[in-house]
């Protein structure tokens, strides 16, 4: 049996105006791959309602950091309200979507994903003396690069949805040059 | 098997019931824990129901979560939500060398015959303190959160 320790619970992103879906999963998806994780896409549902398309993506990627442990994230991407929408940008015509984004993001570092070490009392015994006096400082290490990675792809996110706040603000209250 | 926490939430008021009920139960499965409801009543204007959710943390030490609430004077209101008073009481238990269901053979992780074991007793010696109290903090933290979630959807209505 796997151990799984949560590093980050719950951490949420909520937004609420105009964003594009493709450059918001193309962010999550390069941000992961660039860091060596694998994308596993677990739940892709799309509904569409009265008032706009209700939109739930869940992602579980994971890194295997050695054959005893792993990092993974657990990703809930919720859109609701959304509704296509044309902006001018810069001068051209652009879709956007508008709606409320909610992103939930968990951090996990799994040891023994292999469930080499728990068939026995000896194999445990020792796995719990590895992971206290040997590979205290590893496993401290491969933690916080977890969170570290989790909450960067966090900021980025919150960063894009911003600049898209402001670079269409922007253009639709251009400043005037005196 | 050791008690670690018990909490209470009430409220009254106006409250989005269904909404409180589902995101109750998707707290704990986002988490990917062993979810059981072993009881659920409703009787028109009063709801009642038990959860029960194990988080086997590793073969030794396992948290089960006990969630008891009970809604009364519940009255629906115009747009599908319910005003009334809920009760939710939040129960974390720990359980040491519990027995795996699941495993065949012998269900414990150490053969314990007549007392403990000399790898039991060297576990509880050795590492185990630091991992009860890490368990324990742990367990506290989400029993906690839990009761934070409740009170935001809550106070979300009263606004």
């Amino acid at each position: 049996m796997a151990e799984l320790r949560f590093l980050i619970e719950d951490k949420k992103v909520v937004y609420n105006g105009l964003f594009r879906i493709d450059e918001l999963y193309g962010i999550i998806k390069k941000n992961l791959m660039n860091k060596g994780y694998f994308i596993v896409e677990k739940v892709s549902q799309e509904d569409v309602l009265e008032n706009g398309k209700q939109v739930v993506i869940k992602l579980e990627p994971f890194k295997k950091l050695s054959d005893y442990a792993k990092a993974k994230m657990r990703i809930t991407v919720f859109l609701r309200g959304v509704k296509d929408k044309t902006i001018t940008v810069d001068g051209h015509k652009q879709k956007y979507q508008q709606g409320e984004v909610q992103i939930t993001f968990f951090a996990i570092h799994e040891t023994d994903y292999r469930n080499k070490w728990e068939n026995s009392g000896l194999q445990f015994l020792f796995r719990t003396l590895m992971d206290k006096f040997i590979r205290h400082s590893q496993t401290h290490h491969s933690e916080e690069e977890i969170k570290r990675e989790c909450n960067a792809l966090a900021d980025e996110i919150k960063s894009y949805l911003n600049m898209t706040r402001f670079k269409i603000s922007h253009d639709m209250h251009p400043r005037k040059e005196e | 098997m050791g008690t670690i926490v018990v909490l209470k939430f009430k409220y009254r008021g106006v409250m989005d019931f269904k909404k409180l009920y589902n995101s109750g139960k998707n707290f704990f499965l986002d988490r990917g824990l062993e979810f059981r409801e072993t009881k659920y009543k409703d009787k028109g204007n009063e709801f009642e129901g038990v959860w029960s959710i194990e988080h086997k943390v590793d073969m030794y030490s396992k948290v089960t979560y006990d969630i008891e609430f009970k809604a009364i004077d519940m009255s629906p209101t115009q747009d599908g939500k319910y005003n009334g008073k809920i009760v939710v009481t939040t129960k974390a238990d720990l359980e040491e060398h519990y027995k795996d269901e699941n495993v065949a053979g012998n269900k414990n992780i150490f053969h314990d015959t007549k007392g403990l074991s000399v790898l039991h007793k060297l576990y509880k010696k050795v590492t185990y303190r630091d991992i009860h109290d890490r368990i324990e903090d742990d367990a506290v933290l989400t029993a906690v959160n839990f009761q934070e979630m409740l009170k935001s959807i809550c106070e979300m209505e009263a606004k």
